[in-house]
């Protein structure tokens, strides 16, 4: 052998051999590497016993030939030759591992197939659960809003008739099968003049004034299962009355037994004084025109027989009997007329001035030609003037009249009772007729029955011959002459909300050259 | 004394007038109808004329207007039973010396003319 040619063999060998074990290494770390870091996955195992295994056959190999290369180049080819033996055994031991590893890799990956087969199974299973967890998540979810959103629109819907309820200026309540109030609104308690508390304690029928209208209620109710416009009285608290008119619907249960009713009852007490008194102005202005017709048509034969009367006393002598009969003719004839011509004033259409007037000192004028009577009657008399009153315009002596007459009624009224106070006052007021004019007594006041027709020619409560009854009815047509307003209180609602007996006439009457022409087109016939 | 001219549609009335203020001396012409009425004032001189305002055909103030034309010294008193604002300014105007209210009193009656023919 020549050791020149052989050189670079040799050299390749060294070099390979030490390269072997570094690469062989260097795999085994990086198996082992892998292997930490996936330690489930059994081809990084496998991967790391493999690579494990070659080092080892690497080590064995390599160094064989190192040793071996070292050893020809030392020129000792007879230790080579003991060892080589021995080289050759670790070889094919590690060789033979290397191959055990590589028939285990067989069956390891045919057992991790089956595994991961497994594993995969297990985990669509997983999957297909989880998708219906998340199926079941949603609907869970979709269910939730959908709650919300329905119990959302239930408590706006709630909220929406709650204040119907609550806001309605009409009264609203709802009652039980005994006829026990269950719920009234605001309104309502306040209309009967409860508290909301006491409201829930009442008694249907304890609410009707008349108590036919209880048993009429349900009797409606049973039969129809809904009213519809009823008009009736309900009581208040303070036992006064108001005027309603009611609807109300059954509420059945689901066996068809009546579980109550809901009620709505509007407040027509207003309405019904306001129809009332525009009836009332209906019925003066018609009884005034007839007033006047008859007036005008009575005037006529009543002039020629007072005339003719007074023309026969001069046929006999003063004193005699048929004189004396002449001057009954005559002087009843002239009360007849007295009577004609105060219907005259009432239906406006005599004649008349009309000036600026200060009502001052109208109601100065009456009280110093009424103020001695009035004291022979121990009455006594409060002027209470408003300083600066404006004036009107109209007659001041149909006006003089007009207070004449309310103070002749009040001392009437007052004169029987051994006296009182008469209280006269003049004010200025917001409005369209701010010039107000109160008359006061503490007579006996007027009755219930008798406020409404106070105002009607010949209506008089005085004992015949007392009076004509025609007083009131000639101040009322005055006050509307002058585009005036006359209301009367009996009793008298005071200002501490308590009534006092007696009776307060309050008239008023619009600026000078307000609503005066309007009214006299009206009433001009 | 005067010559009164005396115009009512009811004749009981006139005649009334006329028997009161003959009484005081005066000649008295009562009349129902205007044209009667105007047609004696054409003809016959008058003092004072007493005119209802409600006539049969035309007004008491038309009357009046008519008969100031043919007399216009001529006194007048109104008497009506349906006293107004409007007519008693007219009759104001035209000359009237009076406007009444009926029915009317004797006394009352008797003064009023008194006074006007005195004036």
């Amino acid at each position: 052998m020549d050791g020149f040619s052989l050189l670079p063999a040799v050299i390749l060998d060294i070099v390979g051999s030490s390269a072997n074990i570094v690469f062989s290494f260097l795999a085994w770390r990086y198996a082992r590497l892998l292997s930490r870091r996936q330690p489930d996955n059994f081809v990084w195992g496998y991967l790391y016993y493999v690579t494990f295994a070659i080092a080892a056959f690497a080590i064995s190999r390599a160094v064989g030939h190192l040793v071996k290369q070292f050893l020809l180049i030392a020129n000792l080819p007879d230790v080579w030759g003991e060892i080589s033996a021995y080289s050759g055994g670790f070889n094919t031991l590690f060789m033979v591992s290397v191959a055990a590893v590589m028939i285990f890799y067989h069956k390891g990956v045919q057992a991790y197939e089956v595994l991961e087969h497994e594993a995969g199974k297990l985990k669509i299973a997983n999957r297909n659960l989880g998708m219906a967890a998340r199926e079941l998540r949603d609907l869970n979810q979709t269910l939730e809003q959908k709650v919300e959103a329905r119990t959302d629109e239930l408590s706006r819907s709630e909220r929406k008739f709650r204040h119907l309820f609550s806001a309605s200026k009409d009264m609203v309540f709802f009652n039980d099968a005994k006829y026990r109030l269950v719920e009234m609104n605001a309104s309502g308690a306040e209309m009967l003049g409860y508290s909301p508390e006491e409201a829930m304690n009442l008694q249907l029928e304890h609410l009707f004034a008349q108590d036919e209208d209880a048993g009429l209620y349900c009797q409606m109710l049973a039969k129809n299962g809904y009213i519809k416009d009823l008009n009736l009285e309900f009581s208040r608290k303070d036992s006064t009355v108001i005027t309603v008119l009611l609807s109300a619907t059954a509420i059945f249960g689901e066996g068809g037994e009546m579980l109550g009713s809901e009620v709505i009852a509007k407040d027509l007490t207003r309405v019904k004084i306001m129809m009332e008194q525009l009836a009332a102005s209906e019925k003066m202005a018609s009884v005034g025109q007839m007033a006047a017709g008859v007036a005008h048509e009575i005037n006529t034969p009543l002039g020629i027989i007072l005339g003719y009367s007074q023309l026969m006393m001069d046929e006999f002598t003063e004193g005699s009997e048929s004189y004396q009969n002449l001057q009954v003719i005559e002087r009843q004839t002239k009360a007849s007329r007295k009577i004609v011509a105060d219907l005259l004033k009432f239906s406006r259409l005599s004649g008349g001035s009309r000036e600026e007037v200060n009502l001052n000192e109208i109601l100065a004028d009456v009280i110093a030609v009424t103020e001695h009577t009035l004291s022979l009657s121990h009455i006594s008399l409060c002027f209470d003037p408003e300083k600066g009153l404006p004036a009107i315009t109209g007659d001041p002596e149909k006006l003089r009249q007009v207070f004449v007459n309310l103070i002749n009624n009040a001392h009437y009224a007052m004169q029987d009772m051994g006296g009182g106070e008469l209280l006269l006052r003049t004010r200025l007021q917001d409005g369209g007729r701010p010039v107000v004019i109160e008359v006061r007594d503490t007579g006996h006041g007027i009755q219930e029955k008798d406020h409404a027709r106070i105002f009607d020619p010949f209506f008089t409560t005085k004992p015949v011959g007392k009076g004509t009854g025609l007083g009131l009815s000639v101040s009322y047509g005055i006050v509307h002459e002058h585009g005036g307003l006359i209301e009367v209180e009996s009793p008298v609602a005071d200002l501490g909300q308590e009534t006092l007996e007696g009776t307060l006439f309050r008239i008023r009457f619009p600026l000078s050259g307000h609503g005066r022409q309007e009214e006299q087109a009206e009433f001009t016939l | 004394m005067a010559e009164i001219l005396v115009l009512d549609d009811v004749l009981d009335a006139a005649v009334l007038i006329e028997k009161i203020l003959k009484k005081k001396g005066h000649t008295v012409h009562p009349f129902i109808e205007e044209d009667e009425a105007l047609a004696f004032a054409e003809k016959m001189p008058v003092d004072l004329a007493i005119l209802d305002i409600s006539l049969r055909r035309i007004s008491g103030i038309e009357v009046l207007a008519r008969l100031k034309h043919i007399r216009p010294r001529m006194r007048a008193i109104m008497l009506t039973g349906y006293p107004s604002a409007e007519t008693a300014r007219e009759a104001a105007s035209l000359g009237a010396d009076h406007y009444c209210a009926k029915p009317i009193d004797r006394h009352e009656l008797e003064e009023k003319v008194e006074e006007v023919l005195n004036r």
